[in-house]
């Protein structure tokens, strides 16, 4: 056992840190801070930003474009970015997609599509969910019929994040109806999103934001080479997805910076002439959820490190579970800290000097992140999921 | 950065592991206990046979001079068979006050004893107002006359006490400028003027009120003098406070281990209990809560060598971590047994005995909540939003 940090890796902070923080654009971190969705812009200049500098996708393979760093060099990367309230670059293509090109796709795949996930130039949403397919992927109705030179796509989906901003999706649909999903029935489809027949539809979520649609495919005719590595593999892939991102969904850096600039608030903020911050009922509050952090962090640490060995596909069910509850639980004491100016919504509309309820300037986007947040719980697999994930596979029991 | 054990490390869990599964009759322990019998003296000389009391003594003083992750290793799996042997109170708290005193021909030979398995120690720090505050004690320490050290006072809860061959003792040391403060003394249990009341814990292990009226000793009982008896103490707490989640962890494991082969064995409703999902799920849970906190484990540990006040605050941090784990799988381990969990000659509810005892040994949550919140500046003002 050894369990301290090294100085090299200290080292690698202080690079990283001296460059992020000097590149990060002051507005851009201020809309970073307020929690709201990212725009296309704020993803495409800190895309770019990071792609010239060689490291737009660090957990890429070298050969692909990733850096060459340590799994903790690549966490003390995104630890810095947060740190410095960059934008968390969009998802889809970086994290999912591009992972699945090199680890599925044929060459001619490889060498068109990922530098431009990479640059920032092409931008992917993900058509897995539909609805009556969210948390059961084995469910999806969307079908994809050959015709001559051709695939035809049928079906809808739902809940899909960026579609309305998205160049291009990558589409889970049925490609035999007589083999079971999980047994070759399901395959995976590249195409842009102003093919003919494509429609999106916003779905404005509780927090009175954009960004997840609704999106539907109208005979979408593409190309026959536009499946994703092999016809039939779509189950494998997806799967491949759920423990491809192990540490990612805990979401350690962000939180961590949360609670750092909730306690910032919670030192301004003022109950009955005292400091909320040093009321006995929020200190507890917030020292538990540093210690729950603290938790979270080195459970990550551990995965980093291979340090639970065998259970590392439950444990990410765990992180998942944890980091979720923990987005939730800061995000909520962040709204109680600002007392009954939590009942206003602060949204993106309201940027003016004059806040309602007199509210100080870094109150925006609070409530509106609080109720969005409700949403860490159930995507990327419903926690309820994930429980199922680890009574399987930790004690061997099935439903 | 390195979570693996090293070979010498999955050595000693292999030899504690084999000592559970050889020489530890859980049953058989529990039976006992309830006849009042205590840790038998052949597998303690077997501690001793095993290197496992050396482990912690330092090397210039005839030891192995271990790490705490050495300690942590045997602990685990003591915890995890459930032993009850007094190994914190001798081995690592015995161990590591006696290496921090100075080395006197008396201090070696009470080490000696105790790497022999001839000596068991007990820390009596403990007093009815205290409450895990080590300063607040009224046990009076004065030299007499004849540069006798005369100990009074009255010290409870001592644990492992009932069958301690020594105490270290804690006490104010009256100085010359008329302010007293915290000492540590050696004080045998024959010693005359100390008055010994055992009794049982929940846990089944033996504790003691020990009692000093007017104990005289020779000069040489001082083992820590006043100028750092408190850093001393506190810094050996907080090994002591990490060694105990250890065992705690072994013993959350080992609960989850046997409530989910109950809930696979048993069967209602036509079905094996495993197949409702409601306690799937409630098992998913109790593994989160372990593996999590097996992280702050390893994350105490790499603390315990930091400023006192960093230190204070991460162990804290990881027993307020270990001690909401511990209740929450300990009790739903006896939950998901139904009435089986309740009977006292199953074993389930002993691991949930031995938690709520570890959840009160040196700080309890509302302790550690306390220290945490003070050790950990309210904010740092740079960058405010």
């Amino acid at each position: 056992m050894d369990l301290k940090f090294s100085k090299e890796d200290e080292d690698f902070r202080m690079m990283v840190r001296e460059f992020v923080r000097a590149a990060v654009p002051a507005d851009m971190a201020l809309r970073t801070r307020q929690g709201f969705h990212s725009t296309k812009e704020d993803l495409q200049t800190w895309n770019r930003i990071l792609f010239e500098k060689g490291w737009a996708a660090p957990h890429w393979p070298k050969e692909y474009g990733g850096t060459g760093w340590t799994p903790l060099q690549i966490y003390i990367f995104e630890e810095e970015c947060a740190a410095a309230d960059a934008p968390f670059l969009s998802y889809f293509g970086l994290r999912l997609l591009g992972p699945l090109i090199y680890t599925f796709g044929s060459d001619e795949q490889k060498a068109e599509l990922l530098q431009p996930i990479l640059s920032g130039e092409t931008f992917w949403c993900q058509g897995f969910s539909e609805p009556s397919a969210g948390s059961d992927l084995a469910s999806v109705k969307t079908t994809a019929v050959r015709s001559g030179n051709e695939w035809v796509i049928n079906g809808q989906k739902i809940w899909t994040t960026e579609a309305h901003f998205a160049d291009r999706m990558f589409c889970l649909a049925r490609t035999d109806q007589n083999v079971p999903p999980q047994k070759g029935g399901l395959s995976i489809f590249l195409f842009d999103m102003n093919t003919p027949g494509v429609s999106v539809r916003p779905i404005i979520t509780i927090d009175e934001g954009h960004s997840v649609n609704e999106v539907f495919l109208d005979n979408v005719r593409i190309s026959a080479d536009a499946v994703l590595g092999r016809v039939g593999d779509g189950w494998t892939q997806a799967k491949f997805l759920l423990s491809h991102e192990r540490v990612s969904n805990a979401q350690v850096p962000r939180s961590k910076r949360d609670l750092e600039l909730l306690k910032q608030i919670a030192a301004q903020e003022m109950a009955g002439g005292q400091r909320v911050i040093d009321l006995p009922e929020v200190r507890q509050r917030i020292a538990e959820l540093e210690i729950d952090l603290c938790g979270l962090e080195w459970s990550v640490l551990r995965e980093l490190f291979n340090g639970h060995g065998a259970k590392s596909q439950p444990i990410a069910s765990g992180l998942k579970i944890l980091g979720s509850e923990i987005q939730q639980r800061l995000s909520t004491l962040l709204t109680d800290i600002v007392g009954p100016k939590g009942m206003v919504l602060y949204d993106e509309e309201i940027r003016s000097d004059a806040l309602p309820g007199n509210a100080p300037s870094y109150i925006v986007g609070s409530t509106a992140r609080q109720l969005f947040l409700r949403a860490a719980s159930i995507y990327a697999g419903a926690n309820e999921i994930q429980r199922t994930i680890i009574a399987k596979q930790v004690f061997n029991l099935s439903s | 950065m390195e979570f693996s054990l090293t070979d010498e490390q999955s050595l000693l869990r292999d030899s504690v592991r084999r000592f559970v599964a050889e020489e530890h009759d859980l049953n058989r322990q529990q039976e006992a206990l309830r006849k009042g019998s205590r840790f038998s003296a052949s597998h303690w000389n077997l501690f001793a046979e095993l290197g496992w009391l050396y482990l912690m003594v330092p090397e210039a003083a005839g030891g192995l001079g271990g790490s705490a992750e050495d300690a942590a290793v045997i602990a685990e799996e003591l915890g995890r068979g459930l032993v009850d042997a007094p190994f914190l109170s001798t081995a690592v708290l015995g161990a590591e006050l006696l290496g921090a005193g100075e080395p006197t021909p008396q201090r070696d030979e009470l080490l000696g004893r105790l790497m022999e398995g001839r000596c068991r120690l007990a820390l009596a720090l403990e007093e009815s107002a205290s409450r895990y505050d080590v300063s607040a004690i009224s046990t009076a320490a004065s030299i007499s006359g004849n540069d006798e050290i005369v100990l009074s006072g009255q010290k409870v809860l001592v644990q492992d006490g009932a069958d301690a061959d020594v105490f270290i003792v804690s006490a104010i040391a009256s100085a010359g400028d008329g302010v007293g403060r915290l000492a540590l003394y050696v004080v045998p249990s024959s010693a005359a003027g100390v008055e010994i009341r055992r009794y049982r814990t929940i846990d089944g292990r033996w504790a003691a009120d020990v009692k000093l009226n007017d104990v005289r000793l020779p000069n040489t009982a001082l083992l820590i003098p006043s100028d750092r008896a408190r850093e001393v103490l506190e810094r050996t707490l907080d090994l002591a406070r990490i060694i105990l989640a250890s065992e705690a962890l072994g013993a959350m494991e080992g609960a989850l281990a046997m409530t989910a082969d109950y809930l696979k064995g048993r069967t209602q409703f036509g079905r094996a209990l495993a197949s409702f999902q409601s306690l799937q799920h409630r098992l998913a849970d109790m593994f989160v809560k372990v593996e999590n906190a097996r992280s702050m484990l390893y994350r105490g540990l790499s603390m315990l060598n930091a400023e006192p006040n960093q230190r204070a605050a991460a162990i804290s941090a990881t027993m307020v971590t270990i001690n909401q784990a511990a209740e929450f799988v300990g009790s739903q381990a006896i939950q998901l047994h139904g009435g089986m969990g309740m009977a006292e000659e199953y074993p389930i509810g002993h691991f949930y005995k031995r938690l709520r005892v570890i959840g009160k040994s040196y700080g309890d949550l509302s302790w550690h909540m306390n220290r945490y919140t003070q050790m950990t500046p309210t904010i740092d003002m740079q960058g405010a939003a």
